[in-house]
């Protein structure tokens, strides 16, 4: 016969199984249900992270797209950029032509013609050592030069010699740009701009050397420049000698 | 807005004239001087927001002319830019110790000239 304490014990044991088995069983639907519950939310996440990577792929779709429109407009802004530089400097060249041309005959005053050749040599080439020569007979006798810098050259014959060979070529000579003239040119002659009316040689503006920010080089616009010279010069001084 | 007024000063009439041309292209008031002693007269006269001036001028030079506007409690803050016809160091000095913003060389360079305008006005 199994003693009276040992019965209930077992009992105890039984019933102690039981609810613990209970609570195991309750501990396990809660925990089905919080696996079905976070089933369901990886699937919404699931979704939603599918949502955001279309989502993003249209984005890096879009942002290509912007960046390909952007680089677009960025070039179009250089070309914008470099067109407008263009025009400015076409505008600056043209100012320069207009100016030049308005001062050789805005004067029939001998020295005001004079005073205008040397300006637009000064303030639109750039170059302070210079020569304005004038013929006379088969001579070119200097009649211009800059006050701080005396020309190295006072007279030069109009028949023969670098500036009559370079006149017979039609245009004016830049040192280190055209062919050397047949005639020796001095070292120091950076440029020369025959001065021709008609079909005569009526003088010549010599350069010697340019101011230092000018880099030893002529521009676009000193080439124009020195081409107007080689005509309006010419006639300004003409006018001013008819005049006198 | 009323445009600004822009001070242009140089002896010679063709540099005067191509610096009016240049700056006149933009939307500026152009005032004119043919030497520094015009030029600081009419500044006091009437105080421009800025000058563009020579340095070799007869009368009275840039570097002159500067200074007395410096000195005239009614320019004393007004920006100057030079043109020197030379952009050595000794001649520069001798603009930024008289009291130059900036400078130019010749032959001016109009783009060059119209940024330093428009930088020393804030535009």
């Amino acid at each position: 016969m199994t003693p009276p304490n040992k019965s209930a014990f077992v009992q105890k044991l039984t019933a102690s199984a039981q609810k613990h088995a209970e609570e195991l069983f309750e501990q396990n639907e809660r925990l089905k249900s919080l696996v079905a519950s976070l089933e369901e939310k990886q699937t919404q996440i699931s979704e939603e992270l599918s949502s955001l990577r279309e989502e993003r792929d249209a984005l890096r779709a879009e942002r290509t797209k912007l960046k390909h429109v952007l680089d677009e407009a960025l070039a179009q802004n250089r070309r914008d950029i470099e067109r407008s530089a263009l025009v400015e400097q076409q505008c600056t060249s043209l100012a320069n032509l207009y100016v030049a041309t308005f001062k050789l005959h805005g004067s029939l005053e001998r020295t005001e013609v004079l005073a205008a050749i040397s300006e637009i040599v000064v303030n639109l080439v750039g170059c302070e050592n210079f020569a304005v020569l004038e013929r006379d007979g088969s001579r070119l006798k200097l009649i211009g030069e800059f006050p701080t810098h005396p020309s190295p050259v006072r007279e030069l014959s109009a028949e023969d010699g670098f500036v009559a060979d370079i006149f017979r070529t039609n245009g004016p000579w830049v040192a280190g740009r055209d062919p050397l003239p047949g005639s020796p040119v001095p070292p120091e002659v950076t440029a020369v701009i025959p001065l021709r009316l008609r079909s005569e040689l009526t003088g010549a503006i010599v350069l010697f050397g340019l101011l230092p920010q000018k880099g030893g080089s002529f521009g676009d616009v000193d080439l124009e420049l020195m081409d107007l010279l080689t005509a309006h010069a010419a006639t300004a001084l003409y006018a001013s000698r008819s005049n006198a | 807005m009323s445009k600004k007024t822009l001070l242009v000063v140089d002896d010679s009439p063709t540099a005067l004239m191509m610096n009016t041309m240049l700056l006149g292209r933009q939307p500026y008031n152009i005032v004119s001087a043919k030497d520094g002693q015009e030029a600081v007269e009419k500044a006091i006269a009437s105080p421009p927001d800025l000058v563009v001036m020579d340095v070799m001028m007869p009368r009275m030079n840039g570097i002159e002319a500067c200074r007395a506007i410096r000195q005239h409690e009614a320019t004393r803050l007004v920006p100057v830019i030079l043109i020197t016809t030379r952009g050595e160091e000794e001649y520069v000095a001798q603009g930024f110790a008289a009291g130059c913003n900036d400078y130019v060389t010749k032959p001016v360079n109009a783009t060059e000239l119209v940024a330093k305008v428009r930088a020393l006005l804030g535009e």
